[in-house]
């Protein structure tokens, strides 16, 4: 493709749907829900806006057509999700976790796996099927490929009970967005990664499996009261004895549930990215039109004096930066199956830190009156400080998966200027997992090894 | 049944006009549906979507839709590119859309509009014709009426809610006039145009999106009788806005310093 900025007719008009729901049946909400201390009870709020999403598409627009969904590419959901954050960045996080826990049925599942829950996700006559990713856990998350067997890494365990054909899920999850469902009794459908083989590492123990709502032996206590992304729930998550059967196993994760991790991660990077954008954006358009407006006890509004203006230089020049990083990581995963690991990972981390630099800059041009609770700043700010920390955090798990890739012999750092494909290789993963067991072979010095010498 | 909805592409209602010349100016904003047509689109999905459109069509002789089904036709005429708005009304339900493209990009007036929308209009043989009260740009508030009265049809003004009435079938619709209503009942063929109503206009599915640009599109070539005597003379961009005064403290002090602002202005100008 010619390298081309222009909005196609659909996405102008997605942009105009998206902007329209956003501003009109979500930001009514956002305030009261942002405010309300009981963060159950901020994200009940969110209900009608999510199942008019749902009816207009938006939840599941990445579902193929043939399992009733939309089909739409990545840079088209870029389009959507930028007008949606723009208003709340935690509703944008309610709906992006369908995508992260779908994804992987969608590129790992058997057809018979896909026909059964894609379709029963798009064709709910109540509107409000919601989809839980499942994998952070309490004691830590960012080392999920480390290369010890259990209790390392992911702890959560599926053991197989051969005699019954199931796996029998125990341990505990935490940050799972959505898992408590519209009820705190579960997510419609709970994907969950956990250690199928106990004896293995994080790079060949994980699987990933389907839990569906109601599943006797899990249970969802304790939501998570954070600073911001109010509008979206987390709780904590107890598997005690829950059994699935076997055949709830997505087909192709069997040992490669570290893949799918880093995949869905991938996927879900230029999300993150271009929602950090939308916050920005509209940090930005409030700073603007104060400055335009606010004399601060001089004769002319503030946009006249010369540090304003090169504020807001300085903030849009960055915003616009951060926007086609991540319309590009989006057409380099639509381009390569989602197969850009460093495209994504470079979208997130960029945006989602530039994301606080840009907001610090408009607290700076609004002065004080940004530190109050009448001005939409001080939220701004605290969404935008989970961007770096939330979706697979910037340091333990996108830096460090950048750092894999570069270190492989394989890394060509024209690969995305070019658009060439650049394969994710399981030897990628692992690094600086395991501090004082350098991982060997990386450096393109010599043969590559995987980097499993210390995982039994 | 056939309904043909007329739609223009007006800037972004909030776009700040500058004048050059005698052509209004809107830098950088968005073209969107004019909001009256999309009122009257939205209607006319509406009343398909009762079950009461798909009645056999009563143009006696005329090409009206297949009987038991309604089409919905987007007509338009534009000399700068519509994409967006014929897409948006698409993208709405309607089935199809007709593009009268002018000849020459020259400032058509509404009595051209509506003549060459008649005619295009005539080789569709509505049944309805459904069309905004006026367009947000220019406010004009002609072509409806021009366009009834080229047809030789009869017209219902400042539409807000419409329905049709079997047997007949006919046109009831409920129309505002200042703060009051009145209901009238008129037989088919018949121009409606449309104001502000209850029933907002939906907005468009991902699914109705992506299937909206499979719909065909026809556009045909047109050139303007030159009728009108009416031509623009001068053109003036609205006021600078004037300096805002921003109010602060709780509810009740708010609404006190806000009465003595209004006040303070009633006694300036008395
Ligand atoms: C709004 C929101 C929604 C979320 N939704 C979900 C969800 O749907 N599903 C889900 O499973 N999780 C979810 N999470 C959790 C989120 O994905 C986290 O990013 C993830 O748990 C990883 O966090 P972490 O990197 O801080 O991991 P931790 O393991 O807690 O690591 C903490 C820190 O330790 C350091 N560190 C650890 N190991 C290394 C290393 N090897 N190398 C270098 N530094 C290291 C890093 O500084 C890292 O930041 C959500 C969180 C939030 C706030």
């Amino acid at each position: 493709m010619a390298i081309d900025f222009t909005l196609t007719k659909e996405q102008k008009e997605l942009q105009k749907m998206a902007r329209d729901f956003a501003q009109k049946v979500l930001k009514p909400i956002v305030k009261e829900a942002d405010a309300c201390p009981d963060p159950w009870k901020g994200f009940l709020m969110t209900k009608k806006a999510y199942e008019k999403a749902y009816e207009l598409g938006l939840a599941y627009a990445f579902v193929p057509k043939e399992y009733g969904g939309a089909g739409v590419s990545n840079v088209d959901t870029q389009i959507a999700v930028e007008e949606i954050c723009a208003v709340d960045p935690g509703f944008g996080c309610t709906l992006l976790v369908n995508g992260l826990g779908l994804m992987p049925l969608i590129w790992w599942g058997s057809e018979e796996q896909k026909k059964k829950w894609l379709t029963k996700a798009t064709s709910d006559p109540d509107k409000d099927f919601i989809v839980s990713w499942v994998v952070s856990e309490p004691e830590g998350t960012a080392n999920f490929d480390h290369p010890g067997k259990h209790p390392c890494g992911m702890q959560v365990t599926a053991d197989y009970d051969k005699s019954r054909g199931e796996y029998v899920i125990n341990g505990r999850k935490m940050w799972n967005s959505n898992a408590t469902g519209w009820d705190q009794k579960g997510a419609d459908i709970n994907v969950v990664v956990a250690r199928t083989d106990r004896s293995k590492g994080g790079k060949e123990g994980l699987s990933v499996l389907i839990v569906p709502r109601g599943t006797k032996g899990l249970r969802v206590e304790g939501i998570l009261n954070k600073l911001g992304h109010r509008l979206t729930v987390q709780p904590r998550i107890i598997f005690e004895n829950c059994r699935v059967p076997a055949e709830n196993l997505i087909a192709g994760t069997e040992g490669n549930g570290d893949l799918a991790i880093t995949k869905a991660f991938t996927w879900s990077g230029p999300v993150a990215g271009i929602a950090a954008v939308g916050v920005m954006r509209s940090a930005f358009e409030t700073s603007l039109s104060w400055a335009k407006e606010y004399a601060a006890g001089g004769s002319q509004p503030i946009i006249h004096h010369q540090n304003v203006g090169y504020l807001l230089a300085d903030m849009k020049m960055r915003i616009e930066a951060g926007r086609y990083l991540s319309w590009r990581a989006a057409h380099y995963l639509d381009q390569h199956d989602s197969e850009g690991m460093e495209a994504g990972a470079l979208s997130k981390i960029y945006c989602g830190e530039l994301s606080i630099e840009v907001i610090n800059d408009a607290m700076r041009l609004m002065g004080i009156n940004s530190y109050i609770k009448d001005y939409p700043l001080e939220k701004h700010m605290r969404d935008a400080l989970c961007f770096p920390i939330y979706d697979a955090g910037n340091m333990g798990m996108q830096r460090r998966r950048l750092h894999g890739i570069m270190a492989h012999e394989s890394y060509n750092p024209m690969a995305l200027a070019q658009n060439l494909r650049q394969q994710f290789v399981k030897a990628m993963h692992g690094i600086d997992a395991d501090p004082g067991h350098a991982v060997a072979g990386v450096t393109g010095k010599g043969k590559r090894r995987e980097c499993a010498s210390v995982s039994s | 049944m056939r309904i043909c909805v007329l739609l223009k592409q007006v800037p972004d209602t909030s776009a700040r006009l500058q004048a050059v010349g005698l052509e209004p100016l809107f830098g950088g904003c968005l073209p969107v549906v004019n909001p009256y047509d999309e009122f009257a689109l939205e209607a006319a999905l509406r009343l398909r979507e009762s079950g009461a459109a798909v009645h056999p069509s009563p143009v006696p002789g005329g090409p009206g839709g297949p009987e038991g089904s309604c089409e919905i036709v987007l007509v338009t005429l534009c000399a700068a590119p519509v994409e967006e708005a014929v897409f948006h009304g698409l993208a709405m339900g309607a089935d199809r859309a007709v593009v009268a493209e002018p000849s020459s990009g020259a400032r058509w007036t509404p009595l051209e509009t509506g003549r060459v929308l008649a005619e295009v209009l005539k080789t569709l043989g509505p049944d309805l014709v459904f069309c905004g009260e006026k367009a947000a740009d220019d406010e004009a508030a002609q072509v409806g009426p021009i366009v009834a009265e080229a047809l030789g049809v009869a017209q219902v003004c400042g539409v807000e809610s419409a329905a049709l009435e079997l047997p007949g079938p006919a046109l009831r619709a409920r129309c505002r006039r200042g703060n009051s209503f009145h209901e009238v009942s008129c037989g088919l063929p018949c121009v409606a145009t449309f104001l502000r109503g209850p029933a907002l206009p939906r907005y468009p599915s991902m699914a109705d999106i992506f299937s909206a640009k499979e719909k065909p599109v026809h556009r045909i070539p047109v050139s303007p009788a030159r009728v009108s005597a009416l031509r623009r003379v001068s053109l003036t961009a609205p006021p600078e806005e004037r300096g805002r005064k921003m109010i602060r403290g709780g509810a009740r002090e708010a609404a006190q310093a806000l009465l003595d602002l209004i006040d303070r202005s009633v006694d300036c100008r008395a």
